[in-house]
């Protein structure tokens, strides 16, 4: 008693033994393969697969059971593959086909996997070329040749089923060539005696074959139960912890959450629906880990597609489950990471150092090294600084007597590290100048009024100010930026080296502008504007009475809105 | 390069293919007929040496509109084909019958 399987023929149903079943699997694919190329094949294959059909009921009778008899009797009544053209000469198409090989491992030749033979196979070279020729290629060039060897074996299939190995050689697919590829296999054990010369250089070669063996046999399994062992073993413990994590924060609520903001989270349910759904995104991947884990031990490969849909479909469902909870959730997170970053700037304990009264009036700000400022108009003059002992330390911040204030990096402390810096405050009746440079910052907080005012910024420096002048001059070179608002009658910009200007919300009456080497000046609204670009300097401007305007090298002025 | 063989094989072929059509169209414009009963006929007369061959030629003959089919249900097996010639099939069979006839004639009239 055969194993039988049940199939469909043109409608008809057949039991088949299971050789039967491959030999006429492979003649009805070849039929197939044959009629591509034709416009009406699948009307073709099935007006065959009828005939077939009617065959078989012919010859089997009541049992309708298939054997390899009947499949090769019908194969001799219905003709190859090959004799079923309809347009000529076979004999061009048989060659065309014998050209497409394809590149596998040949698991019949192996020392470690087969890849040299497999080479060997695709361009019908003997095998102990390609085999010296990689010996000697890898000795050469510092190993490379196993990298190249590794990753071939990883992407290059081996060539298992009859098929496989004939494309394998270039040869055609035929019902003939498979049996014949069959035969050939049986012979092939008889034919293995050679000539001495090959004998004598593939010893060695039969040698490193057989170490390989040796070592596959015996140490792979070891490499492979430790990894399996480690990785199930790991795994598992993931599991029973999140699992008990789980648990933990979703029914022990009230032991778990001290913290007022992380109860709040877990009041909500959707806070459980969260938990839930962050526990099946972990474990069922673990899950996966565990299966890889016991088929490492086991030597044999799980492969059992149900599970692993169902696998994949409830990773996608916590995935879901835990974005819904995150945005129902997204309030309550938000104040609970704020009250997190809060504990933790408290943590740093600021310190504020209020520096004892200057000499002299205050005329103007020099900023520099990192150093922010921050600038308030007041009846008193007052310096603070603000920030850990560590940044406070680091800030230098002195007045000279010619009225200018300096405040940079001390320079304690290391030579090539940048040593963090304190928020300088500084409250100040009357100002007339503020210098910017080395990414220093300065900002005003309300308006700042002054007859006179000039602002310099350079090398990445920025000033953000309002202003209320009368005369307002700045000048900025080196990737520095200034922000102006407020008002002003006289305004007056230099800019260049990718500086840039912004102040379109300034008002004000008689304005000079100059941008030059890709720097940018926006103004707002303005009486009259004097205006000269030149190297991709970009002037804007929101509106003005009169424009008198000088552009050269590319320079551009226009109005925007 | 073909062999001799190669040569004589190529023309017996096309000539049978040839003549297989001819044969087709003539079996059919008898009656109508299915596509194993065909393969009968041709079999008795010795002009058909695997039956697979038969179903791409009826296939473009459909094709080329000279034949038309209805489905008959069968009680033993899978619904049939049943052949018949159109208009423009008998119209092709009658041209073939000409050539054929004197094609006949001029060889015997070589030999």
């Amino acid at each position: 008693m055969k194993k039988t399987q049940s199939i469909s023929i043109a409608h008809t149903h057949f039991h088949i033994e299971d050789d039967a079943y491959a030999q006429l699997d492979t003649y009805l694919e070849a039929i197939k393969k044959k009629f591509k190329h034709e416009d009406d094949r699948d009307e073709i294959v099935s007006d065959i697969e009828a005939r077939i059909a009617e065959l078989f009921i012919e010859k089997t009778g009541e049992s309708k059971i298939i054997t390899k008899e009947h499949v090769q009797e019908l194969i001799t009544k219905m003709g190859a593959p090959d004799e079923l053209s309809d347009t000529e000469p076979e004999v061009r198409n048989v060659k065309q086909e014998g050209k497409r090989r394809k590149f596998y491992r040949n698991e019949d030749d192996v020392v470690v996997a087969g890849i040299c033979s497999g080479i060997a196979a695709f361009f019908s070279i003997d095998v102990l070329i390609i085999r010296i020729v990689f010996i000697v290629f890898t000795l050469s060039f510092g190993g490379s040749g196993f990298i190249l060897y590794a990753i071939l074996w990883l992407i290059v299939p081996a060539a298992k089923t009859t098929t496989e190995k004939l494309e394998m050689r270039g040869d055609p697919v035929t019902i003939e060539s498979v049996t014949e590829a069959i035969k050939e296999k049986a012979n092939a054990v008889k034919d293995a005696t050679g000539k001495s010369w090959r004998t004598t250089l593939e010893f060695p070669i039969k040698i490193i074959a057989r170490l390989v063996q040796f070592l596959k046999k015996f140490f792979l399994p070891i490499i492979g139960t430790t990894l399996g062992v480690l990785i199930a073993f790991i795994s598992v413990i993931i599991f029973i912890g999140m699992t008990v994590a789980l648990i933990a924060s979703t029914l022990i609520q009230t032991m778990y959450y001290s913290e007022p903001s992380w109860a709040h989270i877990f009041e909500n349910p959707w806070g459980v629906v969260g938990c839930i759904g962050i526990y099946i995104i972990v474990v069922v991947p673990i899950i996966g880990l565990v299966a890889v884990g016991t088929s490492l031990i086991s030597r044999k490969i799980a492969r059992a597609r149900s599970v692993g849909i169902i696998l994949i479909g409830s990773w996608i469902i916590g995935i879901i489950m835990t974005a819904i909870a995150g945005v129902s959730l997204s309030n309550e997170i938000v104040t609970f990471v704020q009250d997190r970053v809060q504990e933790e700037t408290s943590l740093k304990s600021l310190e504020i150092r209020t520096l004892q009264n200057t000499p002299g009036q205050i005329k103007s700000i020099v900023a520099s090294d990192d150093v922010h400022v921050t600038i308030t108009m007041g009846t008193t003059t007052s310096i603070e600084l603000e920030g850990t002992p560590e940044e406070i330390e680091g800030t230098y911040v002195v007045t000279k007597d010619d009225g200018t204030l300096i405040a940079q990096a001390s320079g304690k402390g290391c030579v090539f590290c940048t040593t963090q810096t304190a928020h300088v405050k500084i409250t100040l009746p009357y100002l007339e100048k503020i210098e910017v440079s080395n990414t220093a910052s300065v900002s005003g907080i309300g308006t700042i009024t002054s007859d006179n005012l000039s602002l310099v910024t350079g090398d990445l420096g920025t000033i953000e100010i309002t202003a209320n002048t009368k005369s307002l001059q700045t000048e900025s070179n080196d990737l520095s930026k200034i922000r102006i608002n407020g008002t002003t009658q006289i305004f007056s910009v230099v800019s260049t080296d990718l500086a840039i200007v912004e102040a379109r919300n300034l008002v004000s009456t008689a304005t000079r502008l100059k941008a030059s080497e890709k720097s940018e000046i926006h103004v707002g609204t303005t009486t009259a504007i004097i205006a000269t670009t030149k190297d991709i300097g970009i002037i804007t401007y929101k509106k003005t009475d009169s424009l008198i305007e000088h552009s050269t090298d590319l320079g551009s002025i226009k109005k925007q809105d | 390069m073909y062999s001799m063989n190669d040569i004589t094989l190529n023309t017996q072929s096309q000539m049978r293919k040839g003549f297989l059509e001819f044969c087709i169209l003539l079996i059919i414009s008898k009656k109508e007929i299915y596509g194993s009963d065909i393969l009968k006929r041709l079999k008795d007369a010795n002009l058909i040496v695997v039956e697979g061959t038969l179903y791409p030629l009826l296939s473009r003959l459909k094709t080329q509109e000279l034949l038309e089919y209805n489905w008959v249900e069968s009680h033993s097996g899978p619904p049939r084909k049943y052949y018949s010639l159109t208009v423009k099939g008998k119209e092709a069979l009658e041209e073939l019958r000409i050539t054929w006839k004197s094609l006949y004639h001029a060889i015997n009239s070589l030999n």
